[in-house]
């Protein structure tokens, strides 16, 4: 069991470069100027560690943790928690503030894997983890 | 377990790398993107294009030649000034018959001989090619990036490379001659101009954007044309083909079908919001060609794209048939390109060859005739001015040179055809020159009715009576303001017959002070000018607004611009709340870090 699930959790490292490539596909152009966003190191600290780091202690471990016990550990097929489906919404939903609309939603799939990884370990950590590899390849994405 | 893990890492990192790498290839002679201008009066990345049919003339910028010449060897040439420019002829072979000329932009902007290449420009986007031909010329300050002039007056020219910013000049333009279309059958393709480039044998196969135009200086009408890429031999090689980018953009299309052959989109083409654009003239449809590969070595034009091109002027016009339009410079930029706010000839419902012409608006405004008022507004403000619309000429192509790894020979040449219309009707507006409206004497108009502080507002009056032939005269007009303001301006006429009086007035808001011949105002200011005629009293007004302020969340923040909707772009992947304008600490930050704190808090508390 635990063999399959690190399994699954190296698959999702994989997951990002296919959203990349979605993203791509859908942007066409990047607009950000990365050498502005690499010559700013308070930035990339923001980006790769601040947020990946806050975001899931707030939204896997206090938010997730909170639904997931109000709705009695609800899950679909034993994959997908009611509760992860529930904090991926509203995490994707605070995306809309500062980013394109379509980008936003579509944060709603990584967050349903970090709920999903937060929920199997019964911890945070591998969610932060993965969490700032993705934020790493965001930045990868348009050099 | 681990090492299952950590080649799934492994394999996430390879693809990361193939995805972040791109393939670098570049043999025909020229620069590398990111080489820096060195040698002043020395074209910059000389040598791709091969000039044994070519005569490269430094011109006035009415293209007449002048005493100083450009060295074919080396591509150096003889300092060039202000008001200097160049001519590139293009022979059917050395010192033929004239096929094509061609053009860039004027020195300071653009430098001969007009064609360089630029290859491994890593910051190319969209599948395009890292390497491209294109036009010799120079970035702005609004496009280097640092806000510093780099045209060939500045300490510091700065070139123009594949992935430079749009519209900046980027197309070399080729002029095709009476001789293209000499002694050939309508409906028939013509005959050719050939453009040759040196290359150096390379083991890697490269991909060349070509920035270009192809203008209609044949004298016919035109249906269309094709553009052929043939060896040193000038036959077909089967390491030498053309692409128009199809599913080469992460299996996408590079461009669309009406991106390959077009018209200037501000004539013809839909809104542009990614570039600040509004709908086109003339019609929200691109017109063009579609535009086809029917052969790997040839792309060939089809139909037209469906706009009302047709209906307006007929086929592809020749210049010597352009049609007159009424243009405004609405940044008093003579760089940029100056808006068409109405031509002469005929809607797309009459008949373009037979119908009498007249003044028109666009589309937009259903094809009104202007009105006196508005002719007076425009012929008394000096950004507006009468000129041919040489949009109409002009083609855009788009289309990629695919040169194979094997490809041994020391050239290939680019052989652009273009093809006989069989309607060669002549339009209306050639035979029937244009007329402008009687202005009624006493016209008196304020250009523009709405204006921004601080800005210059231009007064018109026409009057004819008991004015001097054989002088320019003056006339005076009061204009008051309901803030306070009072001047007598004195209004110069155009020419010692026009009877058309104008004069510019500058604005500001400061305090009021009369007759100092500036109009002080306030935002919602409402300007008024008497005209005291000969024959009547006559005003009109104004009213002023305030300069709009510069609005960061809109616009260019720094050097990171925003994308279309004005949103700011994420970073893709993860992108995080985190907002990449802003390094303030907004709301978001307080409610994440709030939270985020909270979930270790509550564990502590538990214990």
């Amino acid at each position: 069991m635990l063999r399959r699930l690190d399994i699954r959790y190296g698959v999702s490292f994989l997951f990002t470069p296919l959203f990349a490539i979605f993203y791509i596909a859908i942007f066409k152009q990047t607009y950000v100027n990365i050498h502005t966003v690499l010559s700013d190191y308070w930035s990339l600290f923001f980006l790769i560690f601040f947020y990946p780091f806050f975001e899931e202690l707030a939204f896997r471990g206090l938010i997730q943790g909170y639904i997931s016990r109000k709705t009695n550990h609800y899950t679909f097929n034993s994959v997908l928690s009611l509760a992860n489906i529930i904090t991926s919404i509203l995490f994707a939903s605070i995306h809309f503030v500062h980013h394109h609309p379509v980008l936003a939603a579509l944060t709603f799939f990584p967050s349903l894997l970090l709920g999903y990884f937060k929920e199997h370990y019964q911890n945070v950590i591998p969610s932060i983890l993965l969490h700032m590899y993705y934020n790493i390849w965001s930045l990868l994405l348009i050099i | 377990m681990k090492k299952i893990e950590t080649k799934m890492i492994g394999i996430s990192l390879a693809a990361a790398l193939l995805l972040g790498s791109s393939a670098y290839a570049g043999t025909i002679v020229g620069a590398t993107a990111g080489d820096g201008y060195t040698t002043p009066s020395q074209q910059f990345s000389f040598g791709g294009w091969n000039l044994e049919n070519v005569a490269v003339k430094i011109t006035d910028t009415n293209y007449t030649e002048i005493a100083k010449t450009f060295n074919t060897t080396d591509g150096s040439y003889d300092s060039m000034t202000y008001g200097d420019s160049f001519e590139s002829v293009i022979f059917d072979q050395p010192n033929g018959t004239i096929m094509g000329k061609l053009h860039g932009k004027d020195w300071p902007v653009g430098e001969p001989a007009g064609i360089k290449i630029i290859n491994g420009d890593t910051k190319v986007k969209n599948g395009k090619p890292e390497n491209c031909i294109m036009t010799t010329s120079f970035l702005s300050e609004d496009d280097t990036g640092t806000g510093v002039s780099g045209y060939l007056d500045a300490v510091q020219p700065v070139p123009t490379i594949c992935s430079s910013p749009f519209q900046s000049h980027k197309r070399f333009k080729i002029n095709m001659q009476p001789a293209t279309v000499d002694e050939v059958t309508l409906g028939e393709f013509g005959n050719p101009i050939d453009i040759v480039f040196n290359v150096t044998p390379d083991t890697k196969t490269m991909r060349y954007q070509v920035f270009q135009k192809i203008n209609n200086y044949t004298g016919m009408r035109l249906d269309g044309y094709k553009v052929e890429v043939l060896g040193a031999d000038n036959n077909p090689d089967g390491n030498l083909t053309l692409s128009l980018g199809l599913g080469e953009n992460d299996g996408d299309d590079i461009w669309t079908y009406n991106q390959l052959a077009k018209f200037s989109s501000g004539l013809w083409g839909p809104v542009d919001t990614r570039h600040d654009r509004d709908e086109g003239f003339f019609d929200k449809i691109n017109a063009g060609f579609y535009v086809s590969l029917t052969t790997t070595n040839r792309v060939e034009s089809g139909n037209t794209l469906g706009s009302n091109y047709t209906a307006l002027f007929g086929k592809w016009l020749p210049y010597e048939w352009l049609p007159t339009g009424i243009f405004w410079d609405d940044d008093n930029d003579p760089e940029t390109e100056a808006e068409l706010v109405a031509f002469w000839g005929t809607t797309p419902t009459q008949d373009f060859a037979n119908d009498t012409p007249s003044w028109h608006k666009g589309q937009a405004d259903n094809w009104g005739e202007p009105s006196a008022q508005e002719f007076l507004a425009w012929s008394t403000d000096p950004l507006y001015s009468i000129d041919e619309i040489e949009d109409t000429v002009n083609v855009g192509v788009n289309y990629i040179v695919v040169i194979g790894a094997g490809y041994t020979q020391s050239t290939f040449t680019l052989r652009i055809t273009p093809k006989v219309a069989l309607d060669q009707d002549k339009p209306s507006y050639e035979t029937t020159l244009p007329t402008y409206p009687d202005i009624i004497d006493g016209t008196i108009v304020i250009n523009p009715s709405l204006f921004i502080i601080n800005d210059n507002i231009s007064i018109g009056v026409k009057d004819s009576v008991d004015m001097n032939d054989s002088l320019i005269d003056t006339i005076t007009v009061l204009v008051t303001t309901d803030n306070g303001d009072s001047e007598t301006i004195t209004l110069t006429e155009t020419n010692e017959t026009s009877s058309i009086f104008t004069a510019l007035v500058p604005t500001n808001g400061e305090d009021v002070m009369q007759n100092n011949a500036i109009i002080n105002v306030i935002d919602g200011s409402i300007v008024t000018a008497t005209y005291k005629g000969n024959t009547a009293t006559t005003t009109a007004s104004g009213t002023a607004v305030t300069p709009p302020e510069e609005d960061d969340e809109h616009g260019i923040v720094g050097d990171t611009p925003v994308d279309t909707d004005g949103a700011p772009a994420g970073g893709g992947g993860g992108g995080c709340s985190y907002n990449p304008m802003d390094k303030s600490f907004d709301m978001m930050f307080l409610i994440i870090l709030f939270l985020g704190l909270l979930y270790p808090a509550r564990k502590l508390l538990r214990k």
